[in-house]
C-alpha cells in the first residue's frame, strides 16, 4: 500500500488475491450481473411485457442462495474467525460483513415480493426501479464490508444515490418529488461533511485503511493527545453516519421522504438502509475503539478512547429514542408515524452500540432482523390498505376491522410488537438490547449507561400510546356510514403476505435462540468478545 | 514558503462557503452547488495530503479521483430530481417544498 | 452424571404427567381459541359452546392437579418429612436426580426443560400451595366469568378468543417458575385486558382500556429492571459460600445437601468458570435470603461489638464483614431498591393507594364478565408477585419496608372505605371496596416480626391470601350482582334503585349473601381473612416502635364499621323499600342463578369452614414465614 512502484511479485501476489477475491464476493458480482442485465434486458422487445420484477427476485434470491452457502462455514461448532481482505484491504471479509450481506438480500427478496404484490412500479417502469433497488442494496452490503475509509464513502454515496431515486420514484406526485428533494439535499450536505470529515482523518494519519487507522487512533489515545483536527474529522464522520442512521438532530429527513415516498421504499429505507448503517457505525466504533481483533487495544486505551465516544453516543441514543416517540404523538399520516417510529427504534440500536462492546453490536444486529419482519409487515398493510382506500391518513381507518379483519388483526401484531410486548419478537429484540446496555453499565461501572437504559424504558412505554391510538381507531372505533364502511377484498396473496409475516412476529421466539447463536454471536466474532470491564484493567 | 497549511485553510474555505451556501440559497441548484463545493474542499485536502504526505502520495489522488466521480454522479441524481420537482412545481425554489410538514 | 442432565432430554422422549398437565392448564385455553378461528362466521352458538368446553377443560386439569396436590401433601404429612413438600425442596430433588425429566419425576408437580439456552431461560412450571389456590380460584372464576358473558352478541368469535388468551396468560403467570417466562405471561394478560375493555365496554371504554393499559406496562418495565438485575448477577461467590459453609459438616447435613444441589443446578458451568447467571426464582429466592441473613448476622455483631467491646465480638465482627464481602450478592441497598421497584410493579396490579386510580374507571367500563376476572383474578396478581418474588428475592427490603407496607396498606383500606361511601354508581362502589379489602392484603403481608413470634406473622400471612381468595370469590360476585341488575335496569345509579326485593326474591337473597360476604360478616368467607390479617398486625413492631401494629389494627378494624355502612345502605338503597319502576323486573335466569349459587355455596362454605381453604395452602406459608424470619439470628 505505501509503494511507488509495483514489483513483478507484487503484481502477482495482487492478481491472486483479486481471485480470490472475487470467489468471496461473488454474491455482490450476480447482483451486479443483475443490474446489467436489468439495464440491458430493455433492448429487447419481447421483455416489455415482463415486470422485471421476477427477473429482480430470481437475481436476488440466487445472490441469497451463495450468500447462505458462504455463511455455512461460520455455523461449525468450532467457528472460524477468520478474516479475509478482499481486494487488497478496501472490503473486509468477515462474520460482520457476511451477516449483513445475508440480512439485506433476505430483506431485499422480501421486499421485491411485496413490490411485485402492490403493483409499485408498474411494467414499463420496473426496469428503473428494480436497477436502483438492487443498486441500493449492493451499496449497503459495500457499507457492511467497508474497511478503507474511501470504501466507506463510495458505500455511503453507493447506497444513498440510489435511494434518493427510489424516493421520488412516483414522478407525477408533488409530495413524492419533494420528498426526494429533500433527502438529495440533506444527504448531499451529510455525504460532503463525511467526506471532509474523512479527509481530516486520513490526512493526520497518512493511510485510510482502517486497521491502521484504529492502531493510530488508540496510540493516540494513551497519549492522550486528541488533537482538534482529530476531533472534527471524527466529528464529522460520525455527521455523516448519524444522518444515515436518523438520529436527532439530523433527522429532519425522515419523516418527510417516508411521507412522501411509497410505503415499499419507506419498508426499504427504515429497514435495509438503517441496518447497513447500523453495521457501518458498529464496526468504525469497534475499531476506534480497540475492540477489533486487527486492531486490539488494551483496556486502557479503551477506556481512554471511550470517553470521547461513549458519553456522545449515550447522548445521541437518549435524545433520538425520546424526539422519535414524542414526536410521534402528534402525527396523522400512518407513514410519518412509522417515520418518527423509526427514528426511535434506530434511537434503541444506538444505545446497544453506545456500550461500545462487540455485545451491544450483536444486539443491535438481532434488534435489526426482528425489526425487519414488523416494519416491513407494518408498511405492507399500509400499502395493501393504500391500495384499496387511496389513503394512507390515519382518518380514512376507522372501522377497518370489519372491512379488512385480517389485514387489521396483523397490522395489531405489528404494531403492538413494535412496542415492545411480550411474546412477540419486539420484546425480545427490545430484552436482548437492555440486557445488553445493563451488562455493560454492570462491568464498565457506568452509571450514564444505566440512565440511558431507565430513558429507552419509559420511552417504551411512552410508545405504546400512539400505536395503540391507531390500533383503537382501526378496530374500535366504527366506520364512517356510507360507501367508506364496504369490506375490501383483497388478493389473497396480498393477505398471505401479512400473515406469514404476522406468523413469524408471534412465533419468532422461538427462532431466538438459534438466530442469536449461529447469527448475530458470529457475526461479532472478528469484535473481542470479553466486556472491557474497568477491574479487569487492574 | 506555501505549505500544507495553505491547502488546508482553502480546504476549508471551500468547505464553510458549500454549507453557508447549502444553507443560505434559496435556489435548488444553488444548494446543489453548495454541495460541490464541500466535495471538492474536501478534494483540496486530499491532493494536498497526498503532495505533502510520503504515504498518502498514491492514496490521496486516488481518493480525489473517486470523490470527483462520486460527486459527478450525485449531480446527475440530484439535477434530475431537481428537473422532477420542477415539473411538478414549476418553481426551484427550496422554499416551495413545504407540503410536507409536522 | 450429576450435572449434564439439565440438557439431555426433550418433553417428546418422555412423558412426565404433572408437567403436561400444568402445560395442559396454561396452553388448554389458547389451543381452543386457535380451534375457534376455523369456525364459520356466524355460528355463535357453537363458538360460545366450544370455549366454554375450552374454560371447563381447564378446570378439570386444575382439579386433576389439585388432586395430585393433595396426595403430595398427604404423604408429606404422614412420613412426618413436611421439610420436603416445600416447593424448593422439590425442585431442588428434581435438580439432583439423575434425570431431571421423565414419568419417575411426573409426581413432584415441578417441570424444568431448558428453552432458550443464550439466557439460561427455562421452561419452568411449579406447584406449591400458594399458585395451586390461586390456580383454582382462576378456574372456577374464569369459567363462571363466561358463563355470565353468554350474552354478548358483538363479535362473539373476537370476544371468546381473546377471553382464552388472557386465561392462557393468568395460569401461565401463576405457574411459571422461571421470572423471564413470569414475565412474559405477565405481558401477555395486558392485551386481551385492552381489547375486551375497548370493545365490549361502556361509554368511556377507549379511556379506561388505555389507562390501564398504560399504568400497568410501566409497573412492567419496574419489574423488568429487577429482572435484568438479578440476572445480571453472577451466582459463583455464592458457590463459595457453600463450600466455606459445608466444610467439615456431615455428609448427610443440610449445608452438603445444599452445596450438593448447587453443584447439579450450575453443572458444566462450575468447571468452566463461566459466569452464573439464573433466572430461577427459586434460586434467586436462596440467594436474597442467604445475602440477608450475611447482612443481619453483620448488623448483630457490629450491635453487639458496640455494646460491649471484647475480643471476641471484635473478632466476629471481622469475620462478619469478611463474610459479607465475600459472599453478599445481593447488599441491602440492592435489595432495597429492587423490592422498591418490584413492589411498584405490582402494586400497581393490586392496586394500592396511591397506584389505584385506573380500577374504578377500568371496573366500570369493562362488561360484567371482565368486571369479575379483572376483580377475582388480576387483583390477586399484585399479591402473588409480592409474595413469590418480592419477599422472597429481596427480604431485606421487605424487613426495612415492612411499616411503609402496613402504612399503605391502612391507607388503601381507609381511603376504598371512604371513596365507596361516597359513590352513586354501584360498579365504581364496588370498584373501591376492592380497593379497600386488598389493603387488608397488604397490612397481613407486611407484618415482619421476630423468630420466637413469628406465628402471628404466619396469621398475617395465611390471612393475607385467605383475604385474596375470599375476595377473589366475593368481588366477582359483586360485580356479577350488579350485571345482572344492569341487565335488567339499563343504568348503575344507586340513587334511582329500590324495591328490587319485591321483583326479584331470590337474587336478592343471593346478593345479599354475596354483599355480607365482601362486608366480612363472620360466618362468611370475607371475615376469616380480614380477622387474620388484624390478629397478625397486632404484634408487629419494628424496633423503636413497638405499637405501630396496635395503630393499624385498630384503623383496620376501625374502617370494618364504614364498610358495614356503606354496604348496608346499598343494600337497603337498591334492594329495600319499594318501588314502582322496578315491579316487573324478571327475577334471576337459571344460568344466572347457578353462577351465583356456586358463588354463594363458596362464600358461605369457606366461610363456616376455612380449614378446608387453610390446611393445604398454610404450610406454604408458613415456611416462606419461618424462611423469612429465620434471616436474624
Amino acid at each position: 500500500m505505501n509503494q511507488h512502484f509495483l514489483t513483478p511479485s507484487a503484481v502477482q501476489e495482487l492478481t491472486q488475491s483479486y481471485s480470490q477475491s472475487l470467489g468471496l464476493f461473488a454474491p455482490e458480482l450476480i447482483l451486479c450481473v443483475g443490474i446489467i442485465l436489468m439495464l440491458l434486458i430493455r433492448l429487447f422487445n419481447a421483455f416489455n411485457r415482463v415486470n422485471l420484477g421476477y427477473v429482480a427476485l430470481v437475481v436476488t434470491l440466487v445472490s441469497l442462495w451463495v450468500s447462505w452457502t458462504a455463511w455455512q462455514p461460520f455455523l461449525s461448532s468450532t467457528p472460524i474467525k477468520a478474516r479475509e481482505n478482499l481486494f487488497a484491504g478496501m472490503l473486509v471479509y468477515d462474520g460482520l460483513s457476511a451477516f449483513l450481506r445475508l440480512f439485506l438480500l433476505l430483506a431485499a427478496a422480501l421486499l421485491i415480493w411485496l413490490t411485485l404484490l402492490t403493483g409499485i412500479p408498474d411494467k414499463e417502469d420496473s426496469a428503473d426501479f428494480y436497477t436502483l433497488f438492487l443498486g441500493g442494496t449492493l451499496g449497503m452490503i459495500l457499507m457492511g464490508s467497508s474497511n478503507h475509509l474511501l470504501m466507506v464513502f463510495i458505500a455511503v454515496e453507493m447506497a444513498s444515490l440510489p435511494s434518493y431515486g427510489l424516493a421520488g420514484f412516483l414522478k407525477g406526485r408533488r409530495q413524492s418529488s419533494e420528498a426526494a428533494l429533500k433527502y438529495v439535499v440533506y444527504g448531499g450536505a451529510a455525504a460532503g461533511v463525511m467526506l471532509f470529515g474523512i479527509s481530516l482523518l486520513v490526512g493526520r494519519f497518512g493511510t485510510g485503511y482502517l486497521p491502521e487507522v484504529a492502531a493510530s487512533y488508540l496510540a493516540l489515545a494513551q497519549k492522550g493527545g486528541f488533537d482538534p483536527l482529530l476531533m472534527i474529522g471524527t466529528l464529522l464522520i460520525f455527521v455523516g453516519l448519524a444522518f444515515k442512521l436518523s438520529a436527532v438532530p439530523f433527522h429532519f429527513w425522515c419523516p418527510d421522504v417516508f411521507e412522501g415516498a411509497s410505503a415499499e421504499v419507506g419498508a426499504f429505507l427504515s429497514v435495509s438502509s438503517k441496518a447497513a448503517a447500523v453495521a457501518l457505525t458498529g464496526r468504525l466504533v469497534l475499531n476506534l475503539t480497540g475492540s477489533s481483533l486487527d486492531a486490539l487495544g488494551s483496556f486502557e486505551q479503551w477506556k481512554q478512547a471511550s470517553i470521547y465516544f461513549g458519553p456522545v453516543l449515550v447522548l445521541l441514543a437518549a435524545v433520538t429514542v425520546t424526539f422519535g416517540n414524542l414526536a410521534a404523538y402528534t402525527q396523522t399520516n400512518l407513514k410519518r408515524l412509522l417515520a418518527y417510529s423509526t427514528i426511535a427504534h434506530a434511537g434503541i440500536v444506538l444505545a446497544g452500540l453506545a456500550t461500545l462492546t462487540a455485545e451491544g453490536l450483536s444486539a443491535g444486529l438481532l434488534y435489526m432482523t426482528f425489526y425487519l419482519f414488523m416494519n416491513v409487515g407494518a408498511f405492507a398493510v399500509v400499502a395493501f390498505l393504500r391500495n384499496q382506500i387511496g389513503s394512507e391518513d390515519v382518518a380514512a381507518y376507522p372501522g377497518m376491522i370489519r372491512r379488512a379483519p385480517l389485514q387489521t388483526i396483523c397490522l395489531a401484531v405489528f404494531f403492538l410488537s413494535l412496542v415492545g410486548l411480550p411474546p412477540f419478537i419486539g420484546y425480545v429484540a427490545k430484552f436482548e438490547v437492555f440486557a445488553a446496555i445493563y451488562n455493560a453499565a454492570q462491568a464498565q461501572s457506568n452509571k450514564g449507561l444505566l440512565v440511558l437504559l431507565a430513558i429507552a424504558l419509559l420511552n417504551t412505554v411512552f410508545s405504546l400510546f400512539y400505536y395503540v391510538r391507531v390500533l383503537k381507531i382501526m378496530i374500535i372505533d366504527s366506520p364512517a356510514p356510507g360507501a367508506e364502511s364496504q369490506p375490501l377484498s383483497l388478493p389473497r396473496l396480498q393477505n398471505v403476505f401479512s400473515l406469514l409475516l404476522a406468523i413469524i412476529v408471534v412465533a419468532g421466539v422461538l427462532i431466538w435462540d438459534p438466530l442469536s447463536q449461529f447469527g448475530t454471536q458470529r457475526s461479532v466474532m472478528p469484535f473481542r468478545g470479553a466486556l472491557p470491564s474497568i477491574e479487569a484493567s487492574k | 514558503m506555501i505549505g500544507l497549511e495553505h491547502y488546508l485553510i482553502v480546504g476549508a474555505v471551500l468547505f464553510i462557503a458549500g454549507i453557508a451556501c447549502m444553507a443560505g440559497k434559496r435556489n435548488a441548484i444553488g444548494v446543489l452547488i453548495g454541495v460541490e463545493m464541500v466535495l471538492n474542499g474536501a478534494n483540496v485536502n486530499f491532493v494536498a495530503f497526498a503532495r505533502y504526505n510520503r504515504n498518502l502520495a498514491l492514496e490521496g489522488q486516488i481518493f480525489a479521483l473517486f470523490t470527483i466521480v462520486l460527486a459527478a454522479a450525485e449531480a446527475a441524481i440530484a439535477l434530475a430530481i431537481v428537473l422532477n420537482f420542477y415539473n411538478n412545481h414549476v418553481s426551484v425554489d427550496v422554499d416551495a417544498a413545504e407540503e410536507l410538514k409536522g | 452424571m450429576l450435572g449434564s442432565h439439565l440438557f439431555a432430554t426433550t418433553a417428546w422422549e418422555t412423558f412426565e404427567k404433572d408437567g403436561w398437565i400444568m402445560s395442559g392448564i396454561i396452553f388448554a385455553p389458547a389451543l381452543f381459541s386457535l380451534l375457534l378461528l376455523f369456525i364459520p362466521k356466524g355460528r355463535d352458538e357453537v363458538i360460545r359452546r366450544l370455549s366454554l368446553l375450552g374454560t371447563l377443560v381447564t378446570l378439570v386439569l386444575s382439579l386433576f392437579l389439585f388432586v395430585d396436590y393433595l396426595t403430595l401433601h398427604q404423604k408429606y404429612e404422614l412420613s412426618g418429612n413436611a421439610e420436603a413438600n416445600t416447593l424448593t425442596a422439590r425442585a431442588d430433588a428434581a435438580t439432583r436426580a439423575t434425570a431431571t425429566h421423565g414419568p419417575d419425576r411426573s409426581g413432584d408437580l415441578v417441570s424444568r426443560v431448558p428453552w432458550i439456552g443464550r439466557f439460561g431461560i427455562e421452561y419452568f412450571l411449579g406447584v406449591d400451595g400458594l399458585s395451586m389456590s390461586l390456580v383454582l380460584l382462576t378456574a372456577v372464576i374464569s369459567t363462571l366469568a363466561f358463563l355470565t358473558g353468554w350474552g354478548i352478541e358483538k363479535s362473539v368469535r373476537g370476544y371468546c378468543i381473546l377471553f382464552l388468551l388472557l386465561e392462557t396468560g393468568m395460569m401461565g403467570t401463576f405457574l411459571s417458575l422461571d421470572f423471564f417466562l413470569f414475565y412474559i405471561f405477565w405481558e401477555l394478560m395486558l392485551l386481551p385486558m385492552y381489547f375486551l375493555i375497548g370493545i365490549w365496554g361502556g361509554p368511556r371504554r377507549e379511556y379506561a382500556a388505555i389507562k390501564f393499559f398504560l399504568y400497568t406496562l410501566f409497573g412492567s418495565v419496574l419489574i423488568l429492571i429487577a429482572l435484568l438485575a438479578f440476572y445480571f448477577t453472577d451466582l459463583t461467590p455464592y458457590y463459595g459460600y457453600l463450600q466455606a459453609r459445608a466444610q467439615g459438616k456431615d455428609p448427610n447435613s443440610a449445608e452438603v445437601r445444599e452445596l450438593e444441589n448447587f453443584k447439579a443446578y450450575a453443572g458444566a458451568k462450575l468447571n468452566k468458570k463461566e459466569a452464573i447467571n439464573t433466572f430461577d426464582l427459586l434460586m434467586l429466592a436462596k440467594i436474597g435470603h442467604e445475602s440477608a441473613r450475611l447482612e443481619a448476622e453483620y448488623r448483630k455483631a457490629s450491635a453487639d461489638h458496640a455494646a460491649k467491646p471484647t475480643e471476641e465480638s471484635k473478632k466476629a465482627v471481622d469475620q462478619a464483614s469478611e463474610n459479607k464481602a465475600k459472599y453478599q450478592l445481593f447488599g441491602p441497598q440492592f435489595q432495597v431498591i429492587c423490592f422498591v421497584l418490584l413492589f411498584i410493579g405490582f402494586a400497581i396490579k393490586l392496586p394500592m393507594f396511591p397506584f389505584h386510580t385506573w380500577l374504578p374507571d377500568a371496573h366500570v367500563e369493562a362488561p360484567t364478565p371482565i368486571s369479575m376476572i379483572l376483580a377475582g383474578v388480576l387483583l390477586k396478581m399484585g399479591g402473588y408477585g409480592i409474595l413469590r418474588i418480592a419477599y422472597p428475592i429481596c427480604p431485606w427490603g421487605a424487613y426495612d419496608l415492612a411499616w411503609l407496607i402496613g402504612l399503605f396498606g391502612v391507607i388503601s383500606i381507609v381511603y376504598g372505605a371512604f371513596a365507596a361511601m361516597a359513590q352513586t354508581d354501584f360498579k365504581k362502589l364496588v370498584a373501591y371496596s376492592s380497593v379497600s379489602h386488598m389493603g387488608y392484603v397488604l397490612v397481613g403481608l407486611a407484618v415482619w416480626t421476630s423468630p420466637d413470634r413469628s406465628e402471628y406473622w404466619s396469621w398475617g400471612m395465611n390471612g393475607a391470601v385467605f383475604q385474596m381468595l375470599a375476595h377473589g370469590i366475593t368481588s366477582a360476585g359483586m360485580f356479577f350482582m350488579v350485571g345482572v341488575i344492569y341487565d335488567r335496569a339499563h343504568h348503575r345509579d344507586l340513587n334511582n334503585f329500590g324495591g328490587i326485593a319485591n321483583a326479584m326474591p331470590v337474587y336478592s337473597g343471593l346478593s345479599a349473601i354475596i354483599f355480607f360476604g365482601g362486608m366480612g360478616l363472620p360466618g362468611l368467607c370475607g371475615f376469616v381473612g380480614e380477622f387474620m390479617c388484624i390478629l397478625g398486625t397486632w404484634n408487629f413492631g419494628p424496633s423503636g416502635h413497638p405499637y405501630m401494629g396496635r395503630v393499624y389494627a385498630i384503623l383496620a378494624a376501625a374502617t370494618v364499621v364504614i364498610t358495614a355502612a356503606y354496604i348496608l345502605w346499598t343494600i337497603q338503597r337498591v334492594y329495600f323499600g319499594s318501588s314502582e319502576k322496578y315491579k316487573d323486573l324478571p327475577d334471576i335466569t337459571l344460568r344466572e342463578g347457578f353462577i351465583a349459587g356456586v358463588l354463594v355455596v363458596m362464600t358461605v362454605l369457606f366461610g363456616v369452614a376455612p380449614m378446608l381453604l387453610l390446611s393445604w395452602y398454610e404450610p406454604t406459608i408458613s415456611t416462606l414465614v419461618r424462611g423469612l424470619a429465620s434471616i436474624f439470628p
